[in-house]
């Protein structure tokens, strides 16, 4: 049974919500979840978790009237015990979350705070409540009895005030010289860019100062890569994660590089122990292999990719549970502005007005897939998908005027039939999404050709993944087919995507208006004020789809979770606050008797 | 008059002499070697479909048409469609020629630096031939894979490159082979004569030893030329092969194939026969080859 959640999510998303509304009925309706959840999770009480509604159906998922869509739901009743079984590429190679992207610590470690997943609202975590006294100062208040995980030299310890500061300062490369680290490879810092000062008030207290008011500081606290170390780690080192304690709800205990990482359920955590007794991540060589090892109930869970695969899958085990949505990522076309003819903005608006979307996003996912151009269309403040369709390009019923039109441009940009436009199209290797990449790409190039025949387009798979990042990080490309997430918050994934100083603007897209304006966002603390600044007449999003066009969207893809039906609980999130909220982590997922 | 009739008589005594000669030599070579014979035909037919791929080909392998993505094999489409709708077919065929230029341009550039690097080493010997054998000996120690992979990441990805990766270690491989078949040539007394009359020692090599090691040649390319059409599919497989979207076997297994091999096994099995079926034709031919060309064998058929 499948549920999409997107229609739902719309309408979530497009409330007029204030933003320090928005963040203080948060906190309320967080520390009132977070509560209920403690006490649900009890091992005393029922072993439903709270805030899951039991419902007839394989894999019902959704509003149940009481609870919001994509609540965890259960058939059955949740035993304790069992092994949770997933497949992985490979296991983490680097343990330090502040220099790397690390999967370990988003396992092992929790976040401070939670963003809603589908208000977006920021909600408690390890941080149980925060103020803002002036625009300036923010306070943290650190939950009691979060502890870390039994081992030397934590010990089993609190998690407290000093290990906010640690984690801040250390994100931020404060401690770059100190450690003869470059500060560049501090890779989170913009997420706390205006962070000038953290100091620990109490044990439990920890206080921030900003160096200018920020809209968006607050969502760096909720995203997956800022998952919190406990203090020394540094010390102890990287190299043997198993001696690294973090406070999750699970616990590394046997690390096979190359071959699997368990985790076991911990004890002590503070909303409880979890469900499920052990969670086991194995390294498969493809897509393939994966795919089977669901079929034949090797794996609890399966990501499926592509339409083709869910149709599989499902053929062969139709009592598996399926749960689809709109998650954090988009596929995009990315030129690099230095390179030829891209630098001239009706060039890159041609082709953004000559892809088919429909042809793409079908051809490799199946309808499910969804609209959005320059930002993220789940944020409140940008473009919905809706109407995104209506725009020029997207429009699948005017698409055979809009290549007309597109012609015309790049005829008037001196490329008549794609004459003087010739480019590298680079993909990243690997399964997963880099499959879609790599189909886009293909597709792109058939698309263009059809109407510019003699535009020169090669498409290029880098040789490995670190190759490829080397290529954006240097912009060193001269466009790139790929996938990439959203910030959790507007201003942030402008900024890191189009402004000059962005670290990930890739393809060298400066314009002194886009910094301007996202600039104006990042310090507007209303949320109504700031959505004009994107939404208005001349405001962001117009400008970008009718002057800028720095970079060309195709698709927010869909994911297909699939799940053994005998296992109930499991959360469905949607948009740029998915990633990270791993049902198994919140303790909700549990095997059914 | 009648002096040119008698000598154009014997012309052409001899010359349909000779025809018979091969006609019956072929017959042999069918009777004796059923399965070098098939071999042969493979090779032919990848030869035949290579050369007239754009008259044969029944679509344009690059056409995309979404509406027609993953049809099965039938009636309009031979082997089927893949998700991009392109005829597999079509892509098959056009994919012989990536096969064919890879295979013929790999042995083009093995085997020759590598008769002569192996000629020169068995010829003069002394350091040469130690530098030579060393050289060998490291390259050999590298495995092949790897060795192909460094090289690619070396030059990049183009068809041309992927010819020189794999004919340069060939080349110095094959050259012991090369340089084993020559030491027993290089000491024969034909070869002493030829040197005591005065013969220079490029033409000792080029008029009495070359000709002297032809079977081994062939042998070794006949042989290297599946060998290397297969190492072009892993190539492609690891993503180090041909540019998409034109098609080759190995780039169609690794990029079609696998990514849809449940929903679509069409896709892997195309590529997948032919592939197979060039590499065992091209083995068997050159086996045959071996027994027929190499006196060693001779006795114990």
């Amino acid at each position: 049974m499948t549920t999409d959640l997107s229609r739902s999510w719309r309408r979530a998303a497009q409330r007029t919500v204030g933003r320090r509304r928005l963040l203080r009925d948060g906190a309320l309706l967080g520390a009132g979840l977070a509560g209920a959840a403690f006490v649900g999770c009890a091992p005393s009480k029922s072993t439903t978790p709270q805030g899951q509604t039991p419902q007839a159906g394989s894999g019902a998922t959704g509003a149940t009237g009481e609870s919001r869509p994509g609540a965890p739901v259960v058939k059955g009743t949740i035993k304790k015990g069992g092994t949770w079984t997933e497949s992985a590429t490979a296991t983490s190679s680097t343990q330090d979350m502040h220099t790397t992207n690390t999967s370990f610590w988003q396992t092992t470690g929790e976040l401070l705070m939670q963003a809603d997943p589908y208000t977006g609202a920021v909600t408690p975590n390890i941080i149980e409540k925060w103020e803002f006294p002036d625009p300036t100062h923010l306070v943290l208040h650190v939950r009691k009895g979060v502890k870390l995980h039994n081992l030397p030299p934590w010990n089993g310890r609190d998690f407290d005030a000093d290990d906010v500061v640690f984690n801040l300062e250390r994100t931020v490369g404060m401690t770059a010289e100190k450690e003869g680290i470059p500060k560049a490879a501090f890779l989170h810092s913009d997420f706390f860019a205006g962070l000038d000062k953290v100091e620990a008030v109490d044990k439990y207290t920890a206080r921030i100062t900003l160096a200018r008011p920020s809209s968006a500081f607050l969502y760096a606290f909720v995203d997956h890569r800022m998952t919190m170390m406990p203090k020394g780690v540094v010390e102890a080192g990287f190299k043997e994660p198993v001696k690294l304690a973090g406070m999750s709800p699970y616990q590394l205990t046997e690390f096979v590089p190359g071959v699997r990482e368990v985790y076991t359920a911990f004890k002590e955590h503070w909303r409880g122990q979890p469900n499920i007794d052990k969670w086991v991540r194995t390294v498969v060589a493809d897509r393939g292999a994966d795919l089977a090892g669901f079929i034949s109930k090797q794996f609890s869970t399966f990501a499926a990719g592509t339409e083709q695969d869910l149709k599989t899958v499902l053929s062969a085990r139709s009592d598996a549970l399926h749960y689809k949505s709109l998650g954090i990522s988009w596929h995009h076309i990315r030129p690099n502005l230095k390179h030829g003819a891209f630098s001239d903005f009706r060039v890159r608006k041609a082709m953004q007005l000559a892809i088919n979307y429909q042809e793409i996003g079908d051809g490799y996912y199946g309808p499910g897939w969804g609209y959005l151009s320059g930002l993220h269309s789940y944020f409140p403040e940008s473009w919905s998908e809706e109407k995104v369709k209506t725009l020029p390009g997207y429009n699948p019923a005017t698409k055979a005027k809009d290549r007309e039109d597109a012609a015309k441009m790049m005829t008037a940009a001196g490329h008549d039939k794609g004459d003087g436009v010739a480019f590298e199209l680079l993909t990243s290797p690997g399964w997963s999404f880099s499959d879609a990449t790599k189909e886009n790409a293909l597709r792109f190039q058939s698309q263009m050709q059809q109407i510019w025949p003699n535009m020169k387009m090669t498409i290029r798979t880098s040789a490995d993944v670190g190759s490829f990042a080397k290529a954006q990080a240097d912009r060193n490309f001269q466009a790139v087919s790929y996938a990439i997430g959203s910030s959790r918050d507007v201003g942030s994934d402008a900024f890191a995507q189009y402004h000059t100083k962005g670290v990930r603007n890739y393809g060298s897209f400066s314009n002194p208006e886009a910094d301007a304006m996202i600039e104006k966002a990042l310090a507007t603390l209303d949320a109504n004020e700031r959505k004009q600044i994107f939404q208005g007449s001349g405001g962001f999003m117009e400008k970008f789809s009718n002057e800028w066009m720095p970079m060309i969207m195709l698709n927010l893809y869909p994911t297909n979770t699939l799940i053994q039906p005998n296992i109930q609980g499991y959360e469905q999130v949607v948009g740029p606050w998915s990633a990270g909220r791993i049902s198994n982590l919140r303790g909700t997922l549990g095997f059914v008797s | 008059m009648a002096t040119a009739t008698v000598s154009q008589q014997i012309e052409y005594n001899r010359s349909a002499g000779a025809v018979s000669k091969r006609l019956r030599s072929a017959s042999r070579f069918v009777r004796r070697q059923p399965l070098g014979t098939f071999g042969m035909l493979v090779i032919i037919v990848l030869v035949t479909v290579a050369a007239l791929a754009n008259v044969i080909a029944p679509f344009d392998p690059l056409a995309q048409a979404q509406r027609s993505a993953l049809q099965a094999p039938g009636a309009e489409h031979f082997a089927g469609t893949d998700q991009f709708g392109r005829d597999v077919f079509s892509r098959l065929i056009y994919g012989a020629r990536v096969s064919l230029y890879v295979g013929i341009g790999a042995v083009f550039f093995a085997v020759i630096p590598a008769t002569i690097v192996g000629i020169l080493s068995a010829y003069f010997g002394g350091w040469f031939e130690y530098l030579v054998q060393r050289l060998v000996d490291a390259v050999q120690a590298i495995p092949g894979l790897i060795l192909l992979i460094v090289i690619m990441s070396v030059l990049g990805v183009s068809l041309p490159n992927i010819v020189i990766a794999l004919a340069l270690p060939a080349s110095i491989s094959e050259s012991r082979i090369m340089r084993s078949a020559t030491v027993s040539i290089a000491s024969s007394d034909y070869v002493d004569a030829a040197r005591a009359l005065g013969a220079h020692d490029i033409r000792i090599m080029f008029r009495h030893i070359l000709p002297n090691i032809m079977s081994t040649i062939i042998i070794v390319a006949s042989l290297g030329f599946g060998r290397f059409i297969l190492a072009e599919s892993t190539l492609s497989f690891l993503g180090y092969g041909i540019a998409p979207p034109a098609p080759s076997w190995g780039g169609m297994l690794a990029a079609e194939g696998r990514a849809y091999m449940f929903a679509a096994p069409w896709l892997l099995w195309a590529p997948a026969v032919a592939l197979s079926l060039v590499v065992f034709g091209a083995n068997m031919f050159g086996d045959a080859l071996r027994d027929e060309l190499d006196p060693r064998l001779r006795g114990s058929r």
